[in-house]
């Protein structure tokens, strides 16, 4: 059951319904059912998915940023071309900093650290940017929607850390963990239960309104 | 594991099956999941998909070779290829327009998708020469197209099903996957790839 009512802009503008917009009504992974890539391939532990949705956190917010600032500018032709300009540039900068201060966090993300840019989170609410009105509105939506997917990631991989590798931090926990949860398998059907528990959430909260 | 040494049939059987890239790399994960309709869409995306990796590869491989590697300006690769693939799918889409007014393509899902850019970085990470490039793009566009045209059954399945309430429509596809993904990690370790 998705909440599809609720896409439309909030009717009284104050700050903090802007930030819950973004970060549950609209949550990206729940709600919009976009940016599956980094969260089937990269929560195989905490720290990689800590890592991931920092550096989504970053593009996402200050290519919102930029370019609801030069939302007048942008002829409506090349758009889109702007749009993934715009994001892979804050993309190459994370890249690099990440490869020249992190080394081995560069090579655990591997490839899809470069691939943040066409994560179609950031380019779904990007393109809504340059539309709207106000630099604060995109602030506000960008930081809550990067929060609510770096709460989604960081909480997928804190539980597959825990099942498929019996370990947090470094400290084992249980012997005997569930492997297969630690590869791509595991990332799926991690994701398709929380999928589904949401889902129940809704249904059985909706059930009690009526 | 396959270098720039292995042979390009290898190189193919690898992208297509061993790394396929959905089930066994979990890229291109929105458009594959955000495919609406049975066969007919599904592998018509994977089809638009597919033109757009191989003709992107070509371009990618030339930019690379003449240009970025040259001039010793590698780190401009993800703004480039951005860029060349935003051009690619804009040129496709006027191309779509104008001969194919009949199919809607869902050109968010192919401009923003990360199979192309994941082919194009891939290439030019393993330091592949032309024909081990277009090998590689072309099992992983291959690759695609098998892994759309099987969930696609699969979900076709689905819907006649009696699924529980909280599992259907995404969830159920999720769990569908997974299953899929461990046939996949069957072809690991074949062929020593």
């Amino acid at each position: 059951m998705r909440q599809t009512s609720n896409m439309e802009k909030p009717s009284e503008k104050s700050v903090f319904s802007m930030f819950l917009m973004g970060f549950w009504k609209r949550n990206p992974v729940f709600v919009l059912m976009v940016g599956f890539c980094p969260l089937v391939a990269i929560t195989v532990t905490t720290a990689n998915s800590i890592c991931i949705a920092l550096v989504v956190s970053f593009v996402l917010v200050s290519s919102g940023i930029t370019l609801s600032l030069l939302r007048k500018v942008i002829p409506e032709e090349i758009k889109m071309a702007v749009l993934m300009l715009v994001a892979s540039v804050f993309t190459t900068i994370a890249a690099l900093f990440i490869r020249a201060g992190f080394p081995q966090l560069s090579t655990a993300l591997g490839i899809y650290l470069p691939l943040v840019v066409m994560n179609c989170i950031i380019l779904d609410r990007i393109s809504g940017y340059t539309r709207n009105d106000s630099v604060l509105f995109s602030l506000l939506d960008s930081i809550g929607s990067s929060a609510g997917f770096s709460l989604v990631l960081v909480f997928t991989g804190f539980l597959r850390e825990i099942t498929g590798t019996g370990k947090l931090a470094e400290i084992q926990l249980f012997d005997k963990p569930v492997n297969v949860i630690a590869l791509y398998p595991g990332g799926f059907l991690t994701v398709g239960v929380l999928l589904a528990l949401i889902n129940w959430f809704v249904l059985e909260k909706g059930g009690k309104e009526q | 594991m396959i270098s720039n040494q292995s042979h390009p049939v290898l190189i193919f059987f690898s992208a297509c099956f061993v790394n396929n890239i959905v089930f066994a790399q979990a890229i291109g994960l929105c458009a594959f999941f955000n495919v609406h309709g049975g066969f007919k869409a599904s592998f018509l995306q994977g089809l638009a998909i597919m033109v757009i990796n191989i003709a992107a590869s070509i371009v990618f491989w030339m930019f690379n070779a003449y240009i970025l590697a040259p001039y010793n300006i590698a780190y401009l690769d993800i703004v480039s290829f951005v860029l060349i693939i935003v051009l690619l799918v804009q040129a496709a889409g006027l191309f779509a327009e104008k001969f194919l007014p009949l199919y809607r393509f869902d050109l968010f899902f192919i401009s923003a998708n990360c199979i192309i850019l994941a082919s194009g970085l891939l290439n030019t990470g393993y330091g592949f020469n032309f024909v081990n490039s277009m090998a590689h793009s072309t099992g992983i566009a291959f690759g695609y197209v098998l892994a759309i045209i099987l969930f696609s059954g699969l979900r076709e399945k689905i819907e006649i099903a009696p699924v529980p309430e909280a599992l259907k429509g995404y969830p159920v596809s999720f769990v569908l996957a997974g299953l899929m993904s461990m046939v996949f990690l069957g072809f690991r370790g074949l062929l020593g790839l």
